[in-house]
């Protein structure tokens, strides 16, 4: 009984948040919350790859691209496709996750450190390639992107309609994947999948020798992270109304990171928590502006180039004192004490014999 | 004009450069299994250093290959500070901590070097004063300007010099044995971990240099220029073999020419569609199929497979 | 688990009496032979181990039937499969399982959940299944979760099953990654010397252990340095020397073998 008077008030208070958060400090607050929710949705996809299967993925934007170009493409007047979103959204989880095993594939059977290094390129790759298509034929519409794109719509009711409450409508609507994207997360991580990817990320060598094929099982992580990111990537593209390549920078990927391992890798509430902690807090940033224009008379540090400093300490920072986040999973809370026996696990690989 | 001979000549400029990054590439991962992804933009505070010593002395009256000289002594400690705290700071503490936790300190240094670099020197596109002699030479139809020539002539000083370091002196030993078995050498009495930031100061260094010469030979600098040339670099160290320092030479140099034949001719193959705005996505097939076909590179002998 | 194996008619038994068949086997690093024409066979339901000095290629050989290797020539059959080549998972599936010499198991993962690892190349749950949770997966979530409880129970350990693989003792992380093993079903389980690292009480129950498994039908094959546990144990044994095999046969030959001898003592 106590347990779902409990659910009930968290029920109450995700439904009650955005209204009260629209009337205390108006509407780009809430706006601010409908990104802090698609956050929520790539940092839990990020987070099978590096958290559950302990894959470094650091272009993972590039899969939020893939989404967001395939709805913009397909529900625009670009193309003059006008397709419903049921149907492309999973076109672009998919079409990521294809593009997830693509690159992944020439990695995994190497070490985690070439797929990190692969994933980065990518993540830059797809820009030059967002921005140039637009010549001979204009695929992408180049650096100016795709704009006028159809808003989500569920049978006849537009998520644009009323103008101006938008904000509300995609609240619940991206709470609704969130939640589902939690969901699915934590069903994943106590499967036998889970259990294999986590058998990876604690030994490879020993994974494989108890018949795990380690990289059917990678790619797999890698293709179901990417599809998370495609997925929000849609739905990011159906919210704005247009996309461009600006949007889907290596900040991005850089701060999407930065919430799985500022939250805690592989701990589902942890990397929500990272997600709402880095999607919201950087937005008090704004205010740091006009307060050094009143202390000083001017701007002496850029406030976006302060919040990126931010991510680049709060990596480093967290790897040094609390690698498993600032929110850990019990099991990892008690893995901290000792980790140095792992990587000692790790350096006397039987591989390094002579393959 | 020969294009041929003048993308060739480019190429082996561009390559000069991308051999002394891939250097300190192939030094760290060498001694430490680890990519440090900060490298990149140690280059960039190079060549931050040597443009802003640069524009002080640019009405100085001093000649312009001495302006450089200068910036490059004011570099190489700069960034061999630089190095040498990121190493203390960032990676000596995760020596035994598990295998992701480096490579995500190494990105956060990246993105602090980045940002601590837009601070200091602003946003915008700096451009390099005009100190050296900018008339070309003709060679066969194409043309060689005076820092084409000093690029590849220092690289190369400075490549024949780590190679006699490492091959003939006691401290390159050291490094040789660290870089089979650091277990081993630590028993024969080589300290670990004065290897290890010798190491880094001596890549940062090579990355100072590197930095003068991006710096000059392109006319500008800008904070975030050593992402993409640090993937470059890492690109031409794999593809030499990473961990082997004639690998990272000749990969370096390679890609220098692949990249610069691809930019020339690009264009006229695909008939117009493709042009040398996707210059840089050369470098990514390159590592792609080097990943694919060859993991262990050109030279590479150890396989870098598995952990 | 229990398999009892003695209800096999002796015809039956002389007909799949050899349950792994080496050929030949020679492998090669940059240009020095660890391994030349090593030839093998092992029977089913025995305890076979391979000895020799340092360096005689017991490891590499133990690390090409288990898949880590694939052998430069020569082949090797398990019950008729041609197995050579094959990569390690290949080796679970089709039935060799291994522990490792420096215990590698999943550290951060309770006991059980290590065991549960090992029952992945038997079962089958998908993506799909884990997110719906249907009645079939959660059946087999059920079935791994009890079969891992009993192979704990097996090898002594049930009181232990939510610890963390880390924070068990030395002897109790060997039995666990007999466990992990043991949950692949294999047809013959390989250790890397067992007994490496282990105080005299110790060996001593793990020898019980190993006699109990081969019982239930598991044939075993031990690299170990510890020879009194190896003749004490094994029905048969190689031993290894330069990368060839100098003798096989029950361990009262070849203890009397002379060229064992000298291999050992060094006698020229």
């Amino acid at each position: 009984m106590k347990k779902y008077l409990k659910l009930a008030a968290y029920a109450a208070l995700l439904l009650l948040l955005p209204f009260a958060t629209g009337l205390a400090l108006g509407k780009t607050w809430v706006r601010i919350l409908d990104f802090a929710l698609l956050y929520v949705m790539l940092a839990l996809g990020l987070n099978i790859v590096v958290g559950f299967a302990g894959l470094l993925d650091l272009g993972y934007v590039a899969f939020f691209a893939v989404g967001a170009y395939c709805y913009a493409l397909l529900a625009s007047p670009h193309f003059g496709l006008h397709l419903p979103f049921w149907m492309i959204l999973p076109i672009g989880a998919f079409a990521a996750g294809i593009f997830g095993m693509l690159l992944g594939a020439p990695t995994l059977r190497l070490r985690g450190d070439y797929l990190a290094i692969v994933t980065l390129g990518f993540g830059e790759i797809i820009r030059i390639f967002l921005n140039n298509l637009d010549t001979p034929y204009n695929i992408t519409g180049g650096p100016q992107g795709v704009d006028l794109i159809d808003p989500i719509r569920l049978g006849p009711f537009s998520l644009n309609q009323p103008p101006g409450h938008a904000v509300y409508s995609y609240y619940f609507l991206f709470l609704l994947f969130a939640l589902a994207t939690a969901f699915v997360s934590m069903r994943l991580q106590h499967s036998r999948i889970g259990r294999a990817w986590a058998a990876i990320r604690e030994d490879e060598i020993a994974a494989e020798a108890m018949g795990i094929d380690t990289r059917n099982v990678k790619l797999l992580a890698f293709a179901m992270g990417a599809s998370f990111g495609g997925l929000s990537g849609g739905l990011f593209a159906g919210f704005e109304g247009f996309v461009s390549p600006e949007s889907f920078t290596l900040t991005e990927s850089i701060m999407i990171l930065s919430m799985v391992v500022l939250g805690g890798m592989g701990h589902i509430r942890g990397v929500i928590f990272g997600a709402l902690l880095l999607s919201i807090l950087p937005e008090a940033l704004r205010y740091v502006g006009p307060l050094e224009q009143s202390l000083f008379g001017k701007i002496v540090v850029d406030p976006s180039s302060l919040r990126m400093l931010l991510f680049g300490l709060s990596l480093i920072l967290v790897m040094l004192l609390r690698p498993a986040g600032l929110w850990p999973s019990p099991a990892r809370k008690r893995e901290l004490l000792a980790h140095g026996d792992t990587a000692k696990h790790e350096n006397t690989g039987v591989y390094d014999a002579g393959r | 004009m020969d294009i041929f001979l003048q993308q060739l000549i480019n190429g082996i400029v561009l390559g000069s450069i991308y051999s002394l990054v891939a250097l300190g590439y192939t030094l760290v991962y060498g001694i430490m299994g680890l990519i440090n992804f900060a490298h990149g933009d140690i280059v960039m505070v190079g060549a931050m250093v040597t443009l802003t010593v640069a524009r002080l002395l640019s009405d100085s009256g001093l000649p312009g290959p001495l302006v450089l000289g200068i910036g490059m002594l004011a570099a190489i400690p700069a960034c061999m500070a630089v190095g040498y705290l990121i190493e203390r700071i960032a990676y000596r503490p995760l020596r035994n901590a598990p295998r992701l936790a480096p490579l995500i300190t190494a990105i956060g240094v990246s993105i602090l070097l980045q940002n601590l670099a837009m601070m200091i020197w602003g946003r915008e596109y700096l451009s390099f004063p005009q100190i050296l002699p900018t008339q070309t030479m003709a060679v066969g139809g194409a043309s060689i300007s005076a820092i084409q020539i000093l690029i590849v002539a220092s690289s190369t000083i400075m490549m024949a010099g780590l190679s006699s370091l490492i091959r003939k002196t006691r401290l390159g030993n050291a490094m040789r044995a660290t870089a089979q078995n650091p277990e081993v050498a630590t028993l024969m009495g080589v300290n670990i971990n004065a290897i290890v930031s010798i190491t880094f100061v001596l890549g940062s260094a090579l990355a100072a240099v590197a930095g003068m010469m991006v710096s000059a030979y392109y006319g500008i600098a800008h904070y975030d220029m050593g992402f993409i040339l640090g993937l470059k670099a890492f690109t031409a160290a794999v593809l030499g073999g990473i961990g082997n320092i004639e690998g990272a030479m000749l990969g370096g140099l390679l890609l220098g020419i692949i990249e610069s034949m691809g930019a020339g001719y690009l264009g006229t193959l695909t008939g117009g569609v493709m042009g040398s705005n996707y210059q840089d996505v050369f470098a990514f097939f390159v590592l792609i199929l080097v990943l694919i076909f060859r993991p262990s590179g050109l030279l590479g002998e150890r396989v870098g497979e598995r952990p | 688990m229990a398999i009892p194996q003695n209800t096999r008619t002796p015809a039956s038994m002389m007909q799949d009496a050899k349950l792994l068949e080496a050929h030949d086997i020679g492998r090669t690093f940059g240009g020095l032979a660890a391994l030349s024409g090593v030839s093998l066979t092992i029977n089913r339901g025995e305890i076979y181990a391979l000895i020799g000095p340092n360096g005689a290629g017991k490891t590499t050989l133990f690390n090409i039937l288990t898949g880590i290797y694939k052998p430069d020539s020569g082949n090797f059959r398990l019950e008729g499969v041609e197995m050579a080549g094959k990569k390690p998972s290949e080796m679970a599936k089709s039935g060799i399982s291994r522990t490792f010499q420096n215990i590698r198991l999943f550290a951060n993962m309770s006991a059980i959940e290590n065991v549960m690892v090992g029952r992945h190349c038997r079962t089958s749950g998908s993506v799909l299944g884990a997110i719906l949770g249907n009645s079939r997966t959660r059946a087999e979530e059920k079935a791994i979760a009890e079969n891992a409880k009993h192979l704990l129970d097996y090898v002594g350990l049930s009181k232990h099953a939510h610890m963390l693989a880390r924070n068990l003792s030395y002897g109790d992380q060997r039995r666990l990654e007999i466990a992990r093993a043991l949950a692949t079903e294999p047809k013959l389980l390989a250790l890397d010397e067992p007994a490496a690292g282990m105080n005299p009480l110790e060996t001593d129950s793990l020898k019980i252990l190993l006699e109990t498994i081969r019982r239930d039908g598991v044939t075993l094959l031990l690299i170990e340095h510890d020879v009194k546990l190896v003749m004490g144990i094994c029905d048969r044994l190689a031993v290894l020397n330069f990368g060839k095999k100098i003798a096989e046969g029950v361990p009262s030959q070849v203890c009397s073998n002379p060229l064992v001898i000298e291999a050992y003592l060094g006698v020229s």
